[in-house]
């Protein structure tokens, strides 16, 4: 994750460093590289893939939205490395906000997701895509592949954590965006509703009208004068 | 007169000059000795008592110190000091097929429990063993990417002679890293760890039956040279560029130069 030489950029009290906290990242990333590399190892054909399409590169994943943090990632011939602090310069870079990065995993329509905005590419860009294109090839079921670790409720929970995540905030934004609206409109009254516009811009049309005959009236008087 | 052979002369000079053991002053000769009994005795529970002296915090800082060597496939790694494997263990998927690494060390106690460990893990094709004293590295020179010694510059009784092996066994541009205890930049914290570990010869008895060593441990950890010190050795022996980052408030730090 971002560690410059401090670990985790960000955490602490200015000007106090913490003992240990360089070490964040790293600690953190212990146990997932532990769990990545006990699922894949339940299925050969995994690191195969992944290793014909990126073996010995290290590619370095940015996320630029809070909380910021980045990680680099090396395929070798049987495992995944990851690291928080490495110093090698990678092969490639891929940088995103999270919900750019989480749609590459698991959106529906993967074909996009490489080509989202928010998604930045650097260094050997066919690298990623090939990357990418075979993590689709592979079409990990992650239900399947996190199953026997963690049982079949937590692992239906966990794979369709992501979709009801998704739904519920949408669901959470637009009710968000009517209470908004309402309080705007019926309680603050700073905004007109609807309804309101709507009868003020006829009311708007029917004086233009009525200036528009005023106006043709006086015309008409001037040249009778 | 008797004329002295050079081996005569040179067993003579180490009777003469002395060095640290601990808080004891001995001769040069005696504490390689000395510190290879300690080694002896602890092998086979060396790292069961890392993880309890460090409450598991080692192995963060050996992986974090891994990441700092910015090894890539195809390269050469001497893991000087290496011991019980833990940093060729991490090293070797790094270098790859077709890179290699050398786990070395002056004890053959602790480079068996290392090779065990390896061929256990499964790591056999690019890793070699070799029994080696850091002071005078039987490689060629400029024969590595990088050379990383862990906890071991403490032990080696000429620290400047052991720096410069290691720079002219480095290829240019390579990098040497060198994790060590060192000394807590917070006076609180320092007095929190001393007092912590006091208790080590006590648990150390508890788990391998050796207080001794583990009060060696203690007595070596404050003899050796703090950040600053160790950067310049390191700047002498020929390493630019040299940095240190402090590990868990400066009770271990990694020193890196470069060639």
């Amino acid at each position: 994750m971002v560690m410059s030489r401090s670990g985790l950029s960000g955490i602490g009290l200015p000007g106090i460093e913490l003992p240990g906290i360089e070490l964040i990242g790293t600690a953190l990333l212990q146990p997932i590289e532990f769990a990545i590399n006990r699922l894949i190892a339940r299925d050969p054909h995994i690191i195969e893939m992944l290793a014909k399409a990126a073996k010995d590169k290290t590619i370095a994943v940015r996320c630029t939205s809070m909380p910021r943090w980045q990680i680099s990632l090396l395929i070798t011939a049987d495992r995944i490395l990851l690291m928080s602090n490495s110093q090698d310069t990678p092969d490639a870079s891929l940088a995103g906000s999270r919900r750019a990065l989480s749609r590459l995993l698991f959106s529906d329509d993967q074909a996009t997701a490489l080509h989202d905005p928010d998604i930045e590419l650097s260094g050997d860009v066919q690298l990623v895509q090939r990357l990418h294109r075979t993590l689709n090839q592979l079409d990990l079921d992650w239900q399947d592949l996190l199953g026997p670790v963690l049982g079949d409720v937590a692992t239906r929970t966990t794979a369709t954590g992501w979709r009801h995540t998704r739904d519920t905030a949408a669901q959470a934004g637009q009710a968000l965006r009517r209470n908004i609206t309402d309080f705007v409109q019926e309680e603050a009254g700073l905004m007109p509703t609807r309804q309101q516009t709507q009868h003020f811009t006829a009311e708007l049309d029917a004086l233009r009208l009525r200036l528009d005959r005023l106006q043709a009236r006086i015309e008409s008087l001037q040249q009778q004068m | 007169m008797t004329l002295m052979s050079d081996d005569q002369h040179q067993d003579n000079q180490n009777l003469n000059e002395t060095t640290h053991f601990g808080y004891e002053t001995v001769s040069t000769r005696d504490k390689a000795q000395r510190v290879g009994q300690v080694f002896h005795s602890v092998a086979n529970r060396y790292d069961a008592m890392n993880d309890l002296i460090s409450m598991g915090t080692h192995r963060v800082i050996k992986r974090f110190t891994v990441e700092l060597s910015g090894i890539r496939a195809g390269q050469t790694v001497l893991d000087l000091a290496g011991g019980t494997g833990d940093f060729s263990m991490r090293f070797a998927p790094l270098v790859g097929d077709s890179g290699h690494v050398v786990l070395a060390d002056i004890n053959d106690s602790m480079l068996r429990v290392g090779r065990d460990r390896l061929i256990d893990k499964g790591i056999t094709g690019n890793v070699s063993i070799a029994q080696v004293n850091a002071e005078q590295l039987p490689f060629g020179d400029e024969s590595f990417d990088c050379i990383c010694i862990a906890y071991g510059l403490r032990n080696v009784t000429d620290k400047d002679a052991a720096l410069r092996s290691m720079y002219a066994t480095l290829k240019p541009g390579g990098r040497a890293l060198v994790l060590e205890f060192s000394k807590p930049v917070n006076p609180l914290l320092g007095k929190a760890y001393d007092a912590w570990s006091t208790l080590w010869p006590v648990a150390g008895k508890a788990v391998t039956g050796d207080a001794d060593s583990y009060r060696y441990l203690v007595e070596s950890i404050r003899m050796h040279p703090d950040q600053e010190t160790l950067r310049d050795m390191m700047q002498d022996a020929g390493f630019r560029d040299c940095k240190y980052h402090n590990l868990l408030g400066g009770i271990s730090a990694v020193h890196i130069g470069y060639k």
